[in-house]
């Protein structure tokens, strides 16, 4: 995937970044229900999640902030948008 | 078998109605353990899990705590005021039309920020109101400390801790609630931010001055749901006033100009922001204990892992739930034969009586030797995997695998329950936003063999040919349900982004509360399926014995020929259209004897499961699958399942004959 060399300027979807990784949502784009549904689980523009599953397999990605976590379909995961914070690298 | 789990909302509110008891309402996110509070209270009544979305619609309990009564109510979760799925849009409904006295405002306090999101717009409902942190032992072990007293006092509402699931605190909880019922209550809604206030404040002035008094709904809380773009709000505000949409934009996109954001955003960025500030101000956060429960997800979820601990874990469960029904279902079936055996001697096969005695003690022990060894350990096994919290991690497993069906992980949930029951599984089904998707998983969640067809699974094929047998049968289920799927999600094309579905945290259920939760399911099949099976069987008794099942057989017989079974089994097709169960035991007494393998082939044993596997749902659930996806839909499931059925049964009966 590209975002090794991710300097966390570029942005990508949440599908798009690796599991481990810390990232900024800078954007949410849908309708009104998919916003709401995201909203209501507390995943707001500006908010700083964790990655902690995202499968090459397809399948949903597992975020993880607040002490929650959620699964976000594939779909409603590429609707929304992220800047890399910490690709998870360095913990390695 | 839960029939009747949950009143309806109809009758219920005719009975309020006539109460001058305080209405009090249990409100809180999903899973943050109202349902446990509630039955703590009012007795195990409403089916608690830890899943989100267990409740889908509403219970009622007249409780009486301290001397005290009161009507209390367990409403399904919602994470905000403004609802996207029918479960959520249930508790709305409620709270805006019905009278209420209280509100216990539930939160997970765990997820305290998060929760004080729904806090905020509860406030806004000017209702008198008390915030109850469960779940404080799970907030303290993440590190979460929090103080209850700067929480009230910034709020000005009384904020107390409970840990629902052992009962703590829950005596004062509701010490405080009746106390709230007695005093003043002005609670202090914090502010949004200036430049949301102002148009909140514009546009409930316009509402004012509009509905001069005649505003169905606290005008702060129409102008903000209406800025949002609530559904609800809108509908009901703008029949009355035409206008009322070209205003509302114009608020809209004020807010849109100054923030470059959509207005709901705006005002739940503000929320969100909002929450996080008193959430700041009331806890700190320190090193999480390490448990058990963190690393259990590096397995159960894993890639690869993940599947390999649910194949087996499934397939355990079903075995071992077959292998203790087989040993208890012999020696019963046995001792009831013998006992006939004697009877009949006495009594004389050909007397009204011995019909009638004959059909009673075959419902009866049918019940007893084929449906409780199968049903009893199959309800104790799915209570602990709903309480431990794995349901949701099923979901996202089959996530991928529910897209190619034209699902998505949520309607795993429907569909596990329909294992146990159809009719939760069906009204589980709202927990799906889209009609469509609600449709296509009602449709799957019936078509899977519920604990009725299990034991006539298990009863029958399992016993008689083997537990593979039985496992065959539901994996060529699960296959007619992909293709069932499949071709239906072709009809109606995709509408939906997809799955957002909370991993709650495990817990290790209570032994006390899965013997609660099976007791409560298991009432239902004591109270009305076990009744049906006796007066079926009777029922059956005198149809034989004044020779009125030949004509039922008759009719059916181009049906069962076509299948290769016994003319005799035709009236039981049709008794198990009442409950599943029922086609079983009225084999036995339309065979006249609990040693199937006597009168039927092994093959046509398969047969007959088979297609009783797959047709027509029983009545229960017919009944529910009308209210929920609409009547003419329906039936044509149900024809369609009959198609299903014959297709199966028969090319059952044409493999099999090749190879018996």
């Amino acid at each position: 995937m590209k975002a090794e060399t991710n300097t966390g300027t570029k942005i990508l979807n949440l599908a798009q970044v690796p599991a481990k990784s810390t990232v900024r949502i800078t954007d949410i784009v849908g309708g009104w229900g998919v916003r709401q549904t995201l909203i209501q689980l507390g995943i707001n523009v500006g908010d700083v999640v964790l990655v902690k599953r995202n499968s090459t397999f397809g399948g949903p990605v597992l975020i993880s902030f607040n002490n929650s976590d959620v699964a976000i379909g594939r779909g409603m995961a590429q609707k929304i948008f992220v800047e890399i914070i910490d690709n998870g690298a360095l913990h390695a | 078998m839960a029939l009747c789990m949950h009143k309806t909302a109809p009758e219920r509110h005719q009975h309020e109605a006539d109460e001058t008891h305080p209405v009090i309402v249990l409100i809180g996110q999903p899973n943050c353990g109202k349902s446990t509070i509630f039955n703590k209270v009012a007795g195990y009544k409403s089916i608690s899990t830890n899943f989100p979305g267990a409740t889908v619609t509403y219970t009622t309990s007249h409780v009486k705590i301290d001397g005290k009564v009161c009507d209390l109510v367990d409403l399904p979760g919602i994470y905000s005021l403004t609802s996207i799925d029918p479960a959520a849009e249930e508790t709305k409904k409620y709270l805006l039309t019905r009278k209420i006295d209280a509100i216990i405002n539930i939160a997970d306090a765990s997820l305290l920020s998060r929760s004080l999101e729904l806090t905020l717009q509860l406030l806004e409902l000017n209702i008198p109101m008390l915030l109850c942190l469960n779940m404080i032992d799970e907030a303290a072990r993440k590190g979460i400390e929090i103080d209850a007293d700067k929480l009230s006092e910034i709020l000005h509402i009384p904020v107390v801790t409970t840990i629902g699931s052992r009962g703590k605190g829950i005596d004062a909880l509701f010490n405080k609630v009746f106390q709230l019922l007695q005093s003043h209550y002005a609670p202090a809604i914090p502010p949004l931010s200036k430049h949301v206030e102002t148009n909140v404040k514009n546009l409930s002035n316009y509402l004012e001055k509009k509905y001069n008094g005649t505003l169905p709904f606290n005008k702060r809380l129409c102008a903000i749901k209406l800025l949002e773009g609530d559904p609800f709000f809108t509908q009901k505000l703008s029949q009355k006033d035409p206008e009322l949409e070209k205003k509302v934009e114009y608020y809209k996109r004020a807010l849109y100009k100054d923030h470059d954001q959509p207005a709901d955003i705006v005002i739940s960025a503000d929320r969100h922001a909002l929450s996080m500030d008193i959430f700041e101000k009331v806890a700190r956060v320190r090193h999480a204990q390490k448990s058990w429960k963190d690393n259990v997800d590096n397995v159960l979820m894993h890639p690869i892992w993940g599947y390999v601990f649910m194949a087996l874990f499934l397939l355990l469960f079903f075995d071992s739930i077959f292998r203790v029904g087989a040993v208890i279902e012999g020696p019963i079936l046995n001792f009831f034969e013998n006992f006939f055996g004697s009877m009949i001697q006495s009594l004389g096969r050909d007397t009204l009586l011995f019909s009638v005695l004959h059909g009673l003690i075959q419902g009866f022990s049918g019940g007893i030797a084929i449906v409780l060894p199968y049903l009893l350990p199959f309800l104790i096994g799915m209570a602990f995997i709903e309480d431990i919290g794995y349901l949701p991690r099923i979901a996202f497993l089959m996530d991928s695998f529910m897209h190619k069906i034209g699902l998505h992980g949520t309607a795993v949930i429907p569909g596990m329950l329909g294992y146990g029951c159809s009719v939760p599984a069906v009204l589980a089904t709202r927990i799906l936003p889209s009609p469509r998707d609600r449709f296509i998983a009602t449709v799957v969640s019936v078509l899977i063999p519920c604990s009725a067809r299990m034991t006539v699974i298990f009863g029958l094929v399992g016993y008689y040919l083997g537990g593979i047998w039985a496992l065959g049968i539901y994996l060529l289920n699960i296959v007619v349900i992909s293709i069932t799927g499949t071709i239906l999600s072709k009809m109606m094309p995709l509408d939906t982004p997809g799955m957002v579905l909370e991993m709650p945290s495990y817990q290790m259920p209570t032994l006390n509360l899965i013997l609660s939760k099976t007791w409560l399911r298991m009432k239902d099949f004591i109270v009305i399926a076990w009744p049906l099976l006796i007066i079926g069987s009777i029922v059956l008794s005198l149809a034989e014995w004044y020779g009125l099942d030949n004509t039922i057989n008759a009719f059916l017989s181009p049906l069962t020929a076509l299948l290769g079974l016994p003319d005799a089994v035709g009236t039981t097709l049709i008794f198990g259209v009442l409950r599943k169960e029922l086609s079983m035991l009225m084999l036995i007494q339309a065979l006249g004897t609990s040693n199937i393998s006597t009168v039927m082939t092994n093959l046509q044993i398969l047969v007959f499961t088979l297609f009783i596997t797959f047709y027509v749902p029983c009545l229960a659930t017919i009944g529910i699958m009308g209210k929920e996806i609409g009547w003419r839909r329906t039936i044509m499931v149900s024809i369609v399942t009959i198609f299903i059925a014959i297709a199966i049964a028969l090319t059952a009966r044409i493999i099999g004959s090749l190879l018996f």
